[in-house]
């Protein structure tokens, strides 16, 4: 049925929104995070999105290759951490510095906020699709 | 009185939905059996997923809506079919002789 593709384009969607929740859920959950397993501070994570083609019936060859989904491809970051003078830390340097992950909890917020608004849209495109299906199904209904 | 069978009378007659020089699985009963089973397999799918959102198994639970929703639909899609064939069979019963 085509619903189901629909469906798989708006679930692809949702991927990425929660992809991207749980990343900045992480990186909220690690804004004091002065030493990770891996050494140093905590790394940010960011979510970058690659696509990948999705073919329907529905549509031409030529429409096919422009259609596609994005997959969620979560990725740290390297940006420089933020340097707090807390001498006598565990991990203080030389001078008295602790590096803490450059996380800025407003911006991280604010992603939550977008994730969780993108996920809605994803859901209600999905209902749509859904309804859409339901209509079809009540042709020559109630003659 | 004599009462003919129906059985003589249905094997005789032709209503024009099966043609006897096709093959028997690309008839229209094969396509509905092929559609119930396909229904069928989607709703197992969709009771999967849902054992495994209960057990632990998976925590991804718009895949589970979706492959419920989609298992809801298509039993829907069926349910028309089949109001459908009986619709065109009551209109038979219903028809003067």
């Amino acid at each position: 049925m085509d619903f189901s593709y629909s469906a798989a384009i708006s679930a692809a969607g949702m991927d990425v929104e929660r992809a991207r929740l749980d990343a900045a859920a992480m990186n909220l959950a690690n804004v004091h995070t002065s030493r990770a397993s891996y050494g140093g501070p905590f790394r940010p994570l960011r979510v970058v999105n690659t696509t990948s083609p999705m073919f329907s019936k529905a549509f031409s060859s030529v429409e096919n290759s422009m259609f596609s989904v994005p997959s969620p491809n979560v990725q740290q970051t390297y940006a420089a951490p933020r340097l707090v003078y807390e001498p006598g830390h565990p991990d203080a340097n030389a001078k008295g510095f602790v590096a803490y992950p450059a996380i800025d909890s407003v911006a991280e917020m604010v992603n939550v906020m977008t994730a969780v608004r993108s996920y809605e849209a994803n859901v209600v495109a999905m209902n749509a699709a859904k309804s859409m299906a339901l209509k079809a199904l009540d042709i020559g209904r109630g003659s | 009185m004599s009462v003919e069978s129906i059985n003589s009378a249905l094997v005789t007659s032709d209503i024009g939905l099966a043609f006897a020089d096709k093959p028997a699985d690309t008839g229209f009963l094969a396509q509905l059996q092929a559609e119930f089973s396909n229904v069928n397999s989607k709703m197992i799918e969709a009771e999967g997923a849902l054992q495994d959102l209960a057990t632990g198994k998976s925590g991804n639970i718009h895949h589970v809506m979706l492959a419920l929703e989609d298992a809801k639909l298509s039993f829907q899609l069926l349910t028309q079919v089949r109001n459908k064939l009986l619709e065109g069979y009551q209109e038979v019963l219903r028809m003067q002789i």
